[in-house]
């Protein structure tokens, strides 16, 4: 029973991790930022070539309010460890198994987003934590600390950022204890030990995440060591980052003193420059630190910015397509598409986590023309057998009057084409569905209609032109067109030699379409 | 930027007349995708089972399909069965497909040709419809017609007086739709 329960969950999840435009997975799932609408970062941007509002509630957007949202991404690749282990376990092992796997992978995803808000955890958070602690603290006696240090020892399962802020936490009573032996450093720990002075430290957050850096490191590498062990260490490692700044602070009055413009703190001039570059560099560590998000592409790279395609000439739109590498043959409007269609295709790469590089991007661009290109031929032709009966009236009138005209011709056709002719017209009758399915299997497996699958189904779409009443009716000549040996050539042997094929439908349907427009005129 | 602001429904609504001129003017995206959607919907559509709806691709061709729909119910249209085509261009489903009535339709919204006029196949197509919807929406449209912007004087004066369209309707349907279907 939660066997399929766990089942049913994991189909919801698929449909909510649906693009709702290409009805699939996501593939680098892009947010709108004003609605929080979710869509493949390819299939908005070409929504948004044709039309600049969010697809489900129409809000006016452009490409602009697009941000990626890497968290629908990590839960794609978990739901499909998930579904794949379900199959798995499902067929090899029992529910147990399932169940287990199950919890695991819910602990590793628990694992993967916990660094996300520890890094990027508010300071003023960390403030009040640091204080809550800190007051306690400074409450509680000597005997009482060794208590506090144990409540507040780390637990291991927690995120970094609590992990830090408790290790903090206990780390400051701790300071006041051991202040004999930490005597050369001690005066810097002044203002942590009370906290009044903390508090008002604090207020720049450098001060807090430096102190959070300083004390990860130390803390998270020996979670095994106690307590005290630790924390011993950590003045340690205070001591000698601030030893430069603070050496002698305790005796010398008389030393000349400068603000730090960065951090405000008071330092021998002698030093200063060296601790601006310190300051700095730390700042600069501090920002990279809560850049969570990896950069974005630019926006202004003059290579791939939109172009006003109507105030380029045809020689300019060609110049920059092959500035970009694209080929630059064909008129102006496929010149356009392209560009767009690399345009789109670009900015869809750069929203990936590791968008691979243009040249890729571009052979691929040069393929998928090459492929349309191969298959326009096939869907405009395709597209033109509907077009023919298009006026539906005109077309039965027509038929009515001819009928005797036809069916003589239709007969004599059939003798001429003796055996396979009148399988195929069966095919056509009663079986319009199974081209289909063998169509869809391949389909959906490779996402590529294969070259040979193609022309067969040219083919199949071919023959079936030719068979079918309607078409053959219009145009007579149709049947006189191919010889009865050509067809049988054709028909024996299926997929034996594509080029040849091709060519000799191409020659076939140049044979249809005359008749096919000249039909009109005859109506 | 001029060229991104074009309404596509223009374009569609001059492809009603010209589609050979649509073919060449249209932006073409690669016809694998829009493949793999309409595979995604026919295989949605077969498992859902849709009630008083239904469509298939005509042939093998996958950028046509017919569907069919049933009047819905307590509207004048109960029990009647109409059968359509969808045109799917290669820009599907960034643009709309052309929706027709196959069998003769006689409704406020339909024209004598089959015609369809319907706010979502044309400015307010979003490429989240998909045969399904459409489908139920034009159900809909039977039993709730614009009658402000008619293609079908006729029948939208008739509208009000609903007893007198039922008559004119099933003699309609019995003239020129049963022969079709």
């Amino acid at each position: 029973m939660e066997a399929t329960q766990v089942k049913q969950h994991i189909k919801l999840m698929k449909e909510i991790l649906t693009c709702p435009i290409c009805k699939e997975p996501y593939k680098t799932a892009m947010m709108i930022d004003l609605c929080s609408h979710n869509f493949c970062s390819l299939c908005i941007r070409r929504y948004f070539n044709i039309k600049q509002e969010c697809p489900i509630c129409g809000q006016d957007v452009s490409s602009s309010n697009l941000a990626p949202n890497r968290i629908v991404d990590t839960m794609m690749q978990h739901h499909n460890q998930l579904s794949s282990l379900l199959q798995i376990s499902s067929k090899s092992t029992g529910e147990n198994k399932l169940l287990h796997d199950e919890a695991d992978i819910m602990l590793t995803t628990d694992t993967a987003f916990n660094p996300k808000p520890a890094n990027s955890m508010q300071p003023s958070v960390v403030l009040n934590r640091l204080t809550e602690t800190d007051s306690i603290s400074s409450k509680t006696k000597q005997d009482e600390n060794d208590d506090i240090s144990l409540q507040n020892t780390p637990d291991f399962s927690l995120g970094i950022a609590e992990f830090c802020t408790q290790s903090q936490g206990f780390s400051l009573p701790l300071t006041v204890d051991d202040k004999d032996t930490f005597s050369g450093s001690c005066d810097m720990f002044v203002p942590y030990t009370t906290s009044e002075d903390f508090t008002k430290t604090c207020d720049s957050n450098h001060e807090i995440e430096e102190s959070l850096m300083l004390a990860q490191p130390v803390v998270l590498v020996k979670d095994e060591v106690s307590p005290v062990v630790k924390l011993s260490r950590l003045p340690e490692n205070f001591a000698s980052t601030r030893a430069n700044e603070n050496q002698g602070d305790s005796d010398m009055e008389s030393v000349e003193k400068t603000g730090c413009p960065v951090c405000g703190l008071n330092v021998e001039t002698e030093n200063i420059n060296h601790h601006i570059d310190h300051c700095l560099a730390r700042e600069e560590r501090n920002s990279s630190l809560r850049q969570n998000t990896p950069k974005r592409y630019k926006r202004n790279n003059p290579q791939v910015t939109k172009l006003a395609y109507n105030m380029l000439s045809l020689r300019g739109l060609q110049r920059k397509l092959r500035e970009i590498g694209l080929p630059a043959d064909g008129d102006k409007l496929e010149l356009k598409r392209r560009h767009q269609e690399f345009l789109i295709k670009y900015q869809a790469e750069q929203d990936k986590l590791q968008p691979r590089r243009i040249s890729i991007l571009i052979e691929e661009l040069i393929q998928e023309d090459e492929r349309r290109r191969a298959s326009e031929a096939v869907t405009s032709r395709q597209l033109e057998y509907p077009c023919s009966i298009q006026n539906e009236a005109d077309r039965r009138e027509h038929l009515k009057k001819h009928e005797k005209q036809y069916q003589m011709l239709e007969d004599l056709a059939r003798k001429s084409f003796p055996h396979h002719q009148d399988v195929n017209m069966d095919n056509v009758e009663d079986s319009g569905e199974e081209p289909l399915k063998e169509l869809t299997s391949h389909d959906c497996g490779e996402g590529i209609v294969p070259e040979t699958q193609l022309i067969h189904s040219t083919l199949d779409v071919e023959i079936k032109l030719q068979n079918l009443p309607s078409l053959s009716a219009l145009s007579p000549e149709l049947y006189v067109g191919p010889s009865p040996s050509e067809h049988s050539l054709i028909d024996n042997n299926p997929l034996a030699n594509g080029n040849e094929k091709v060519s000799q439908v191409n020659q076939r349907h140049s044979h249809l379409e005359k008749p096919c427009c000249s039909n009109d005129t005859v109506v | 930027m001029s060229s991104q602001n074009v309404n596509p429904a223009t374009v569609v609504v001059n492809s009603a007349n010209s589609r050979k001129a649509k073919d060449t003017t249209a932006t073409k995206k690669d016809s694998v995708s829009v493949k793999k959607r309409l595979q995604q919907e026919l295989m949605g559509l077969m498992m859902s089972a849709e009630k008083g709806v239904s469509a298939f691709p005509e042939g093998d061709n996958l950028f046509h399909w017919v569907g069919t729909i049933e009047g819905p119910k307590d509207t004048v249209y109960e029990g009647l069965k109409y059968r359509l085509t969808l045109e799917f261009s290669s820009a599907y489903p960034y643009e709309p497909p052309t929706v027709r009535f196959h069998t003769p339709c006689f409704h406020p919204n339909v024209d004598e040709h089959g015609n369809i006029c319907l706010d979502i196949l044309k400015e307010k197509w979003s490429a989240l419809y998909e045969v399904r919807t459409i489908l139920l929406s034009i159900q809909s449209l039977l039993g709730e017609p614009n009658n402000e912007s008619p293609l079908n004087v006729q029948a939208a004066d008739m509208w009000s007086s609903q007893a007198v369209y039922k008559k004119h309707l099933l003699n309609h349907y019995e003239k020129h739709a049963k022969s079709t279907l």
